[in-house]
């Protein structure tokens, strides 16, 4: 593999991962990347933000690539606080150098703090919840999101898995109303959710009969809470 | 100090470097206009005209190295899949993903006086476990192509390629066993695809997965441990109490609807209709989906009209009005939401 396909396949996870279509395999891989040619990978993903920012009309701030790096530098430059810690002397130029390694520490404390908020949030934005046996207002039908265990067959979404309990009853999308005050049925009846999960169960045991699929059918009709008989 | 100076050096660069955001910005934007026009193209296929039309194969895009299967493969390949599925005794334990989560099952196969007995054991979340006896006997209606056995003979293929093109996809392994990887694409939107892992030895579906359009998977279905060995008659009887147990004898009535659909979906065919104790429901399959129209009596307090979704599975609510009595109208499948709502609306009375 040449080195040009490989950067072009970077650049595609790199994309895949803007648009949250990022599989794990390729999230790994361009964590693996960024840890080894350092700079070059995240200054692309920094121009990619950027660019979305300014494509959403949000105003934005000429931001320093080499901002991370100064500090890295700052705090590689300084030293540890063993040393600092000598009883600070009464003129001019030890009062500044006192002022800046009460500062030092502080400013050390706020990176790391950063970087750990950085971090939640990036763990916040990948586990993005799934409304579930909640009433979503909105149309798409919820998206398997299974893990990629093999590469095999290529070009499906295949987005993170989410392995929160999550309950078993059907989710509700009702039809927009025409009339002038939407009339939206908002708390499912049981009647209601008893019924929609007999129908799934009795579709599914009669596609079991119908279709070749093996078990999955059966699967299927098992899954749900079992009707009030 | 020394960072100020950083700062005051990194500036203009910054700034330069702005300029090549614009400009990137301006490609990237063109790039999601496309994506959005594509998005727009797959909602205005899902209407079902332009469907019937000229239905543009989904994926098309997809590389040159995927070799759509022969005849001859497909046929083969297929034949094995469904006598496998109906004749070999097996057990195994399977993960079982929709709606991004995932549940771990045990599932266990058995042949008995010719009759197919199927146990499956939720092992996660709540304890489900249902054992299914005795279907394709009293089901295999010699007439119809899409009956368990008949369904991948020669005319029972025939009408599934007319709906699906199959494509080889490769190989993978799945539970330690090799597998040829082969995909069902629609040849419209009414349908899902789907990508079945065949095992090379026996034919048995390792892992079958439900497509939606763009690539969205739905549903994945796939063993983490297959044993081929004879099964017990302990092991086809329930483990737990609350285990339903679910006989398939005289389910297969070939009931007359008095309900008529003015308009299926190509390539539905009626495979079933059974007569419940409040209505009536219609089976219809073409082979590889299948979607059930229930049609009740269930009171005026039954008004919900729409989706309920769960999983691969679509259930949508309607209702009519036949000589004053109010019908409520449920199609359940894992079809798309759209056809479903269509299914719904065509509903009528056969006079």
């Amino acid at each position: 593999m040449s080195h040009g396909n490989h950067q072009q396949r970077l650049n595609e996870s790199l994309s895949s991962l803007m648009d949250g279509e990022a599989s794990e395999l390729e999230i790994q891989r361009l964590l693996k990347e960024s840890d080894a040619s350092g700079g070059d990978l995240q200054q692309r993903w920094s121009r990619y933000q950027l660019a979305a920012n300014v494509m959403r009309g949000e105003q934005v701030a000429p931001v320093d690539l080499g901002l991370a790096a100064s500090i890295s530098a700052a705090i590689a430059d300084e030293p540890s606080l063993a040393e600092s810690a000598q009883p600070a002397s009464a003129n001019d130029a030890g009062n500044s150098a006192a002022r800046s390694r009460w500062w030092r520490p502080l400013s050390r404390g706020a990176v790391a703090a950063t970087v750990a908020f950085a971090a939640v949030l990036g763990v916040q934005q990948m586990q993005s919840p799934q409304p579930a046996g909640e009433l979503v207002a909105e149309v798409e039908r919820p998206a398997q999101q299974p893990v990629q265990s093999v590469p095999l067959p290529s070009g499906f979404a295949m987005p993170s898995l989410n392995t929160r309990a999550v309950s078993t009853a059907p989710q509700l999308v009702p039809d927009q109303r025409m009339g002038p005050s939407p009339q939206v049925q908002v708390i499912p009846s049981p009647e209601l959710m008893r019924h929609l999960n007999r129908v799934m169960i009795e579709h599914s045991e009669e596609a079991a009969r119908v279709g070749s699929q093996g078990m999955v059918p059966f699967a299927r009709a098992t899954y749900g809470e079992r009707p009030a008989e | 100090m020394n960072m100020a100076k950083v700062f005051s050096y990194s500036a203009p660069k910054a700034n330069s470097s702005l300029l090549a955001f614009l400009l990137l910005a301006m490609s990237l934007h063109g790039l999601l206009a496309s994506a959005q026009s594509a998005e727009q193209g797959r909602e205005n296929t899902s209407q079902p005209e332009s469907g019937q039309a000229e239905p543009q194969p989904p994926g098309a895009e997809d590389p040159v190295y995927v070799s759509p299967a022969t005849e001859l493969e497909t046929q083969a390949l297929l034949a094995k899949l469904a006598n496998a599925v109906t004749s070999l005794e097996y057990r195994g334990l399977v993960t079982f993903e929709h709606v991004g989560v995932m549940e771990t099952l045990e599932v266990v196969h058995g042949v008995r006086n010719g009759e197919q007995v199927e146990r499956i054991r939720y092992l996660t979340g709540s304890p489900r476990e249902l054992v299914s006896r005795g279907h394709s006997a009293q089901c295999r209606r010699d007439g119809s192509p899409l009956s368990r056995a008949g369904l991948w003979s020669s005319s029972g293929l025939q009408n599934v390629q007319n709906s699906y093109q199959f494509l080889i996809r490769g190989e993978e392994r799945i539970a330690d066993r090799e597998a040829v990887v082969l995909q069902a694409r629609p040849r419209d939107p009414h349908r899902f695809g789907v990508v079945i892992s065949v095992d090379k030895e026996t034919g048995l579906p390792l892992k079958s997965i439900l497509v939606a359009p763009a690539g969205r998977v739905l549903e994945r279905f796939q063993f983490v441990e297959l044993d081929l060995s004879p099964i017990d008659d302990t092991d086809l009887q329930p483990q737990s109490d609350t285990a339903r147990e679910n006989d398939g004898s005289g389910h297969c009535g070939s009931l007359v609807s008095q309900w008529h659909l003015g308009w299926l979906p190509p390539g539905f065919k009626a495979v079933a209709a059974r007569e419940l104790a409040d209505g009536e429901m219609l089976v219809f399959s073409d082979g590889l989906s299948a979607f059930t129209v229930f049609v009740q009596k269930l009171g005026p307090e039954m008004n919900y009209k729409g989706r309920a979704v769960r999983g691969a599975t679509v259930a949508y609510m309607d209702h009519v009005e036949v000589n004053g009595e109010r019908y409520t109208i449920t199609v359940v499948g894992e079809i798309p939401d759209n056809t479903a709502r269509l299914v719904a609306q065509a509903v009528a009375t056969r006079n």
